[in-house]
């Protein structure tokens, strides 16, 4: 009995519990303490800055606008309250951060309308420093509650917190119960320029997605291809990432002529729209640029699935393509859709350049506003292309989860 | 019934360009309904016979036949579907349900869903799994004890009347090991497949294998029944494979139950007493202990049911 007491006893679990402050049974890690210092500071400096610049018109010089001095010590305040919160009661930080981007929302309305009562009706009222430093506080302070909530297994709807009450403050400025965004700058370069936002932002969604569809038909065969050989994939590998060095303008430029080429020798291309500029030569930048995270994921993916288990099938005497698709298949799935989720969102990133060789898309604002150095056309290409950017993020992810789920992969982060 | 005719696997070794055997001119029948241990140390060429069977490996030269007929005139997944396979690594696909797991064969030769339902739980409890707590579990949440133990109903699934495997239990902790082992002989005692079951592990082949086949750097260097390398080994390679204790090893591998006689009350009168599956090994420990040439084999219940001697122990199996 002693002897089998003495064998191999197990080394004690191991905590790691780095700068730690523990409060009333809760315990906070201290980079967590940082990171609300972090969403707090530039809060306290956004108060007191100015939140709106007005001129008389679109194209005149203005002058700032500042937070009336009670809102300034509610933001004070609220910035303050953020570390407090870490402190002594972290599950508050997660109602704290959604308050300030629901306040500082219903504040700019405030600001901005007030500011074009006052002038003419061709006035603009654009955000300045304040509003963007506040925005950026926030945004880190919801970060922070984010990070929170992973350590105490916080309830999940406070993580949503932030969205339901921006809504609300949105829907309610829109019915008029308190000043809503309407006078600010961006918003009324929007309604100026609405359809138009529409239509490049359709063509944004599919040159994207067209791009995307391209890379993952080009690079799924290649990366099973690749998995199979590894001359193959050292190939394959080495062109993907050469491609990927190359800056997109500069990839843009180099398919003009090849394709403006080809258009001239084959009438057929010519007819079917290809050309050296407009969606052609983007699209085949895109494709190219995203093969490289799919096949990059895919090979590592198929690579992955244990030997043990390819063994197993093909000597229970599946065919190589039934070992493929019920087994290697539906195992790398959840890692190479994650490639396709990297592709997805710098996709939206290189198809804002596309404008440039006349494919359209948001970047039409971004360039005529760095033209005519209106910051807020700008914000008009930027604000959607960044939403698109996260909800394709979102819906891919939920795909992964959707695959990796028989396979115990469910919340495992990657 | 397998035979192995002139059997003979050939690589080239990538550095020196040289030509090397990994298993060489292999003459050897595998009885029909019974377990042959192919055995010998790391790298001799056990796998690469194995899967010469199935055919995962072509072989350079000679040829395989089971129950007479040349294993080369069919498709290899055909020839596959018909022969289990049990590996190491066990290879449980992580996607699927245990019973999806089991029903992978069945499957692939096109059997009706509802029969191979029925089979998929018979198996299951065979196996020692409660077929409701396991069926749709995933492999990942089970023992590795477990997970073998779907490894062996999954190759059982299709009823193939050959088995093939390369060392089922060897990543097993030893209890489990000698549970399996224990469960998978009572499983074989019913069957009665031609099983070939690739080990290194000695204890393992002597008291596993009706007959063991022991190889050396590719070629046979015995084939007999444990008692035969045990007693009467052909060469010094398997007298010193096998070790000076090799024979109490073989005891090890056998319970008393096993060995002993019929006996009345007053035969085994003052004799010491052991448990019925007590293996023969202790029981010869004891009998030296206790300065005695029989003791006395008792029933969970201390009923007397026979008596064990050393004439027996001596004389094991033979
Ligand atoms: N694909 C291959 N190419 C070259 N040599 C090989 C290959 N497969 C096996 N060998 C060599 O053949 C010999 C026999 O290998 P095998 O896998 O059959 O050994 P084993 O008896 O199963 O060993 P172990 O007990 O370690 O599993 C070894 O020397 C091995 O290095
Ligand atoms: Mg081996």
């Amino acid at each position: 009995m002693s002897a089998l007491r003495a064998t191999s006893p197990l080394p004690p679990p191991a905590t790691p519990q780095p700068n730690r402050l523990t409060l009333g049974g809760l315990a906070l890690g201290g980079d967590l303490q940082a990171v609300l210092w972090l969403a707090a500071l530039p809060m306290l400096a956004a108060s007191v800055l100015p939140w709106v610049m007005l001129r008389p018109n679109r194209l005149a010089p203005g002058h700032y606008l500042h937070l009336p001095a009670p809102t300034v010590m509610l933001g004070l305040l609220l910035a303050l309250a953020l570390p407090l919160a870490g402190r002594f009661w972290p599950r508050a930080v997660a109602v704290i951060a959604a308050l300030a981007l629901a306040l500082g929302t219903v504040w700019l309305g405030q600001a901005t309308t007030s500011a074009v009562a006052d002038s003419g009706a061709v006035a603009r009222a654009s955000a300045s420093s304040g509003w963007w430093l506040w925005l950026l506080g926030s945004g880190v302070a919801l970060y922070g509650a984010g990070l929170i909530a992973g350590q105490l297994r916080q309830a999940q709807w406070l993580r949503w917190l932030w969205l339901a009450l921006l809504l609300l403050v949105l829907a309610g400025g829109e019915l008029g119960y308190w000043p809503g965004l309407r006078h600010w700058s961006v918003v009324q370069e929007f309604s100026v320029h609405q359809g138009r936002v529409a239509q490049e932002l359709g063509q944004h969604i599919r040159l994207v997605l067209s791009g995307l569809g391209l890379a993952v038909l080009i690079s799924a065969p290649l990366a099973v291809w690749a998995s199979r050989s590894n001359q193959v994939s050292s190939v394959v590998m080495s062109v993907a990432g050469g491609i990927q060095t190359i800056p997109s303008l500069a990839l843009l430029g180099l398919l003009i002529a090849p394709l403006a080429a080809l258009s001239s020798h084959f009438p057929a291309l010519r007819e079917a729209g290809i050309s050296g500029i407009g969606t052609a030569p983007a699209l085949c930048a895109m494709t190219l640029y995203a093969l490289l995270p799919i096949v990059r994921n895919g090979l590592v993916a198929l690579r992955g699935v244990p030997s043990g288990v390819m063994d197993a099938a093909r000597g229970m005497g599946m065919t190589d393509n039934q070992r493929f698709w019920r087994v290697q298949l539906p195992l790398a799935l959840p890692v190479w859709l994650s490639g396709v989720r990297q592709a997805a969102v710098m996709l939206v990133g290189v198809a804002s350049v596309a404008q440039l060789i006349g494919a359209g898309g948001l970047g039409y604002f971004i360039f005529s506003g760095m033209q005519s150095g209106a910051a807020d056309l700008i914000l008009l290409g930027v604000i959607p292309a960044a939403a698109l950017a996260i909800v394709l993020d979102m819906l891919l992810r939920a795909l992964e989860t959707l695959t990796g789920r028989p396979l115990g992969l469910l919340g495992r982060g990657r | 019934m397998i035979e192995l005719q002139h059997l003979e696997k050939r690589y080239t070794n990538p550095q020196t360009g040289s030509e090397f055997y990994a298993v060489k001119d292999l003459t050897l029948t595998f009885p029909s309904g019974e377990i042959t241990a192919l055995l010998g140390p790391s790298g001799c060429g056990k796998t690469t016979t194995l899967r010469m069977i199935n055919r995962l490996i072509e072989p350079t030269g000679g040829s395989v036949l089971i129950d007479g007929q040349t294993i080369y005139s069919q498709r290899p997944e055909e020839l596959r579907r018909r022969i289990g396979y049990v590996i190491q690594q066990i290879g449980l696909f992580p996607h699927l349900t245990v019973a999806q797991n089991i029903a992978t064969v069945p499957d692939l030769l096109g059997q009706p869903k509802a029969q191979t339902k029925v089979r998929v739980l018979e198996l299951l409890d065979m196996v020692g799994l409660e077929p409701e707590r396991f069926a749709n579990k995933r492999p990942q949440e089970l023992s590795g004890g477990q997970q073998q133990r779907v490894g062996v109903a999954r190759a059982l699934a299709a009823d193939p009347p050959v088995l093939l495997m390369d060392e089922p239990f060897g990543a097993l902790d030893p209890l489990a090991r000698d549970m399996v082992q224990d469960a998978f002989l009572d499983i074989q005692r019913r069957l009665k497949k031609t099983i070939v079951l690739v080990t290194h592990d000695i204890d393992e082949a002597l008291r596993m294998g009706d007959h063991i086949a022991l190889m050396q750097s590719g070629e046979l260097a015995q084939f007999g029944t444990p008692d035969d390398l045990v007693r009467r080994p052909t060469s010094d390679f398997v007298r010193q494979f096998l070790g000076e204790d090799a024979a109490l090893r073989q005891l090890a591998g056998v319970k008393v139950k096993a060995l002993m006689q019929p006996s009345d009350a007053q035969r085994s009168a003052g004799l010491p007493h052991v448990p019925a599956d007590l293996n023969a090994r202790s029981a010869l420990s004891i009998m030296l202990r206790e300065g005695t040439e029989a003791l006395a084999v008792v029933g969970e219940d201390g009923q007397v049911l026979g008596v064990i001697t050393w004439r027996a122990l001596e004389r094991d199996s033979v």
